[in-house]
């Protein structure tokens, strides 16, 4: 598949979204919204040389109709017209059944602002299975012959392209399109019956090669084997490698951000605008824009273009993001944030959601930061829980695997396990610094930073 | 649908495969989603398409279409050995899909009084609404709450180079609500919220009504408003039903996934026959629970058409068993286990968990609080994550400091760690009591497959010695 290809996908697609609305409006609804995606994803795994090879498609048609001020959805995969005029009926009777939402006022209205795709690579576009595989192998054997205590190792590349049209009754029509190539290893190393896990992954717009991502993963997972418990509970300044803080970092400012939320009071930012809500040296956008970030589009999934959001501004709430539901509340505009979810975008509604946020970077690099602290935790690699901390309240407790323990700016040993807890938001004023090491992940362009006062124990 | 499938199955034969598995999923589901009493989103979906595997050479490739053509099954198929085909190239490890019996078994489905898809959308609104109504009525200063509905039913189609053909209808209910108050800058939550694979008549018994759900889920905010933080440390616990079924299934269950195993991630591999834990821990994963008494998800089959088994992973403390799909059960020389599952048609099956929970024990829950003597009383789940090398998190719903055998307080931010090896180790005593459910809402992920419906559980377990997070 190269550029053309996904070019002539995506017009296929915006002609189906014209004929799902003429469909909608022959069914009774004046008033509907017609989302089509496709999006095809080639999956190898491996699982300490076992190999599990996946491609297809994956396409299909979500419908919203409006009939007075009830909403209607139906989704289904398949994009032929019959699925269409189906699909469309379904969206209207499920309308007529549901009581009215007396908040919803209309479907968005164009908003012209320019935009673009991200990058699109043309060796991601025609990567094929048999180059994809290649890597893949690298990517087990960088990782084995690193160490021979690697013992197990789950890893492998994705690579999805897609695009996908919406068009509304009132006038929006929009597309959008993309491609990126993921690589990733986990894998556990083992001395003496213990046991270490370590992880690394890269995820990119632009094709590179995955050959360290075995080693680096190794290289975390060995270093852990000299692992002490530390056997006491202390508050204390904790370091964030990049990839340990960005699910925590993206999880929570994306509740707090998030419009509806603010509206519905599950936001901690909630009547904080104007106000300060974290460190002087904090500054964090909603880049929907950003070339490289891998939830760059040209427009977002109710075709309004995306754009960059101040969030916080020198540690100054800024603003929130909105779809175009909690806009209208306002009498505002959607800042392009309506997200559906990959890789079947077509069977969910919108919600609203950060698409890459990024951090404005400081100066140090990852060791850098671990000098300034006298004595402290270094947290690097995944940490688990991330996902399950409350989101409202801010409340975390979450394991790191993979900590080590700082002393007058040295790096010292590993340690056991330990949980870190304490409330992000009020931890958001306590980032004393902030690394240059910014990443590209599924959240954002995020660096490693440093946090005081938080709760360690193991 | 058959017709498709045999397609795929003929078309790989011809090609040279040496297996050939393919399925036609149908799935529809519906949700509904209310924010305080306003309905926000009634939605219905549809997934219909064929998914083909191939195995070529000791590796397998998997295609899928959403185009129900015999070319785009032709297509699928091909592309599926293509892939087979390149993948044996860098496959240190073969695989192969052994020899299974040979099943004919076709519209397999629960007899159930009233099936999802026979009732309008409006009742299961009303539902919805009852339920927001009863927390509202038990809440105190709520803040937000979140009310759902979720239905799965539909068509599965099996058949393979054996001649096995089955076809059988999943189904699965789920209603659940979560309520958060909020006083000056504290937020708490309490939530509750019943599934399975049940028809409606679940939600006409008086412990799983609407109202019972919603009252619950209103207390328990309200009551939280006055906790304590849990304190931080190693405490004696008495884990809840819904919060063993978790444990059961996400700290140990995976790792008793014997791609986990054969692979050598898991630190069960190599350990069958080893005492693991005291003679109270026993771990069951079984396709077809009796539905009568337990809300799990109903399994007949899994989606390489074997017929799911009663699987004990754990008999009194020893390790007796692992979870297989057909290849790693031929790898290892084991008997087919049913645990091969696919979420829908654009993935393959891979090992995954059925109904996974811990036995019961004969304590009465008296009896149980008597012996936590001074402790924490932790139930339910708000969420969890575990680790390979066997560590984990979990955060209970609710939790009561218990001095001498009587619930003090209530406790808020109730997280547990450690490690499911001890913790297996430091299981005291369980009760007699078995509780089971499943859900449409935040089924198991696993690789890129997620949420897949499971069901877990077990009685209540007293432990020693767990770690409870949370801030000092």
């Amino acid at each position: 598949m190269m550029k053309d290809e996904l070019d002539r996908i995506a017009d296929e697609l915006s002609s189906l979204a014209e004929l799902g609305i003429k469909k909608a409006k022959a069914k009774g609804a004046k008033e509907s919204e017609v989302f089509v995606s496709n999006v095809n994803t080639l999956s190898i795994s491996i699982k300490t040389g076992a190999v599990v090879t996946r491609q297809g498609t994956s396409l299909g048609v979500g419908i919203r109709v409006v009939l007075g001020k009830k909403v209607g959805f139906a989704a289904t995969s398949g994009v032929d017209e019959a699925a269409i005029e189906r699909t469309a009926q379904e969206a209207v009777d499920v309308a007529r059944i549901r009581p009215l939402d007396p908040k919803f006022n209309h479907l968005s209205d164009p908003v012209k602002i320019a935009s673009k795709d991200g990058i699109m690579d043309n060796r991601v576009l025609g990567l094929s299975e048999t180059d994809a595989l290649k890597e893949v192998s690298t990517l087990s054997k960088t990782a084995f012959e690193y160490d021979k205590r690697i013992k197990a190792l789950f890893g492998g590349i994705v690579v999805q392209k897609g695009a996908f049209a919406v068009a509304n009754s009132r006038a929006v029509a929009g597309c959008s399109k993309g491609a990126g190539v993921g690589g990733g290893v986990y894998l556990t190393a083992v001395e003496r019956g213990k046991q270490k896990t370590g992880s690394e992954s890269v995820d990119t717009r632009k094709l590179v090669s995955f050959s360290d991502v075995g080693s680096k993963a190794a290289q975390r997972a060995i270093r852990m084997l000299e692992s002490k418990p530390l056997r006491k509970s202390l508050r204390t300044t904790v370091v964030w490698e990049n990839v340990a803080i960005a699910p925590l970092l993206q999880g929570m400012l994306n509740q707090a951000s998030n419009a509806r939320n603010v509206q519905e009071g599950k936001s901690f930012f909630k009547d904080k605008l104007g106000q300060k809500v974290a460190s002087g040296i904090f500054t964090a956008l909603d880049d929907g824009q950003l070339p490289e970030g891998l939830q760059t589009f040209r427009v977002d999934t109710e075709g309004i273009p995306l754009q960059t959001t101040n969030l916080i501004e020198k540690g100054v709430l800024k603003g929130y993001i909105y779809d175009s539901y909690s806009a209208i509340q306002e009498h505002k505009k959607s800042t392009g944030s309506a997200s559906r979810n990959w890789p079947e975008p077509f069977l969910s509604t919108p919600i609203i959601q950060t698409t890459n946020l990024v951090l404005k970077p400081g100066a140090k690099d990852l060791d850098g930061l671990t000098r300034e602290v006298d004595e402290g935790v270094l947290v690097t690699d995944f940490v688990m829980g991330s996902g399950h901390a409350n989101m409202t309240t801010g409340e975390f407790s979450v394991v790191a695997p993979s900590a080590f323990l700082i002393e007058k700016g040295e790096v010292k040993n590993p340690l056991e396990p330990v949980t870190i807890a304490g409330n992000f938001f009020n931890s958001l004023k306590n980032i004393t610094n902030i690394g240059s090491d910014s990443k590209i992940t599924g959240a954002g362009k995020i660096p490693s930073l440093i946090m005081t006062d938080l709760s360690v124990s193991g | 649908m058959f017709d498709l499938a045999s397609h795929a199955v003929k078309t790989g034969d011809k090609l040279g495969a040496r297996f050939v598995e393919a399925r036609v999923d149908d799935l529809s589901s519906r949700e509904i989603r209310t924010e305080m009493a306003e309905v926000k989103d009634v939605k219905t979906m549809r997934r219909l398409g064929v998914g083909v595997t191939v195995y070529h050479n000791g590796a397998t490739g998997y295609s899928f279409t959403a185009h129900l053509s015999k070319k785009a099954v032709e297509d699928a198929t091909e592309k599926a050995f293509r892939i087979a085909k390149a993948s044996s190239e860098i496959a240190k490890v073969k695989v192969d899909p052994g020899e299974g019996k040979r099943h004919k078994q076709k519209e397999l489905r629960l007899t159930v009084r009233k099936h999802p898809q026979d009732f309008q959308l409006t009742s299961k609104k009303d539902l919805v609404l009852r339920t927001v109504n009863a927390a509202e009525d038990h809440g105190k200063h709520i803040s937000s709450m979140t009310c759902r509905y979720g239905e799965l039913f539909g068509q599965k189609y099996f058949t393979n180079s054996e001649g096995t053909e089955i076809s059988w209808s999943p189904l699965l209910v789920d209603l659940r609500i979560q309520v958060v108050s909020k006083t000056g800058d504290l937020f708490v939550d309490g939530a509750d919220g019943i599934g399975g694979s049940c028809g409606l008549e679940l939600f006409d018994t008086e412990e799983h009504s609407p109202e019972k759900i919603g009252a619950n889920a209103g207390e328990w905010a309200a009551e939280k408003l006055t906790a304590k933080p849990a304190p931080a440390g190693k405490h004696r616990a008495l884990c809840e039903n819904r919060l063993t079924g978790v444990l059961a299934h996400e700290s140990f269950g995976h790792l008793a996934e014997s791609d986990f195993v054969t692979s050598g991630m898991s630190p069960l591999a190599g350990k069958v026959g080893e005492e693991l834990g005291s003679k109270h821990a026993t771990i069951i994963d079984e396709g077809t629970l009796d539905t009568s008494r337990y809300y799990g998800f109903w399994l007949p089959f899994d989606d390489q058409g074997t017929k799911t088994a009663k699987t004990t992973l754990v008999d009194k403390g020893k390790l007796v068993g692992y979870l297989h799909d057909r290849s790693t059960a031929t790898l290892m020389k084991s008997s087919f286990t049913g645990n091969a599952r696919a979420v829908n048609y654009n993935f393959p099956p891979i090992v995954r968990m059925k109904n996974t929970y811990f036995s019961p024990g004969d304590l009465s829950l008296e009896e149980a609080m008597e012996q936590l003597g001074t402790g924490i009383y932790a139930l339910s789940t708000a969420g969890g994550q575990a680790n390979m090398d066997g560590t984990f998190m979990f955060k209970a719903l609710r939790g009561y400091y218990v001095e001498k055998g009587e619930q003090k307080y209530p406790l808020r931010e109730v997280t547990l760690t450690g490690s499911i090896l001890d913790f297996l180790k430091n299981i005291e005593g369980a009760t007699k009591e078995l509780f089971v459910s499943s859900g449409y809402f935040g089924g198991c992920g696993k690789d890129e497959q997620w949420p897949l419906p499971v069901g877990l559980g077990g009685p209540h377990l007293l432990i020693r010695e767990v770690q409870f997070g949370g801030e000092k």
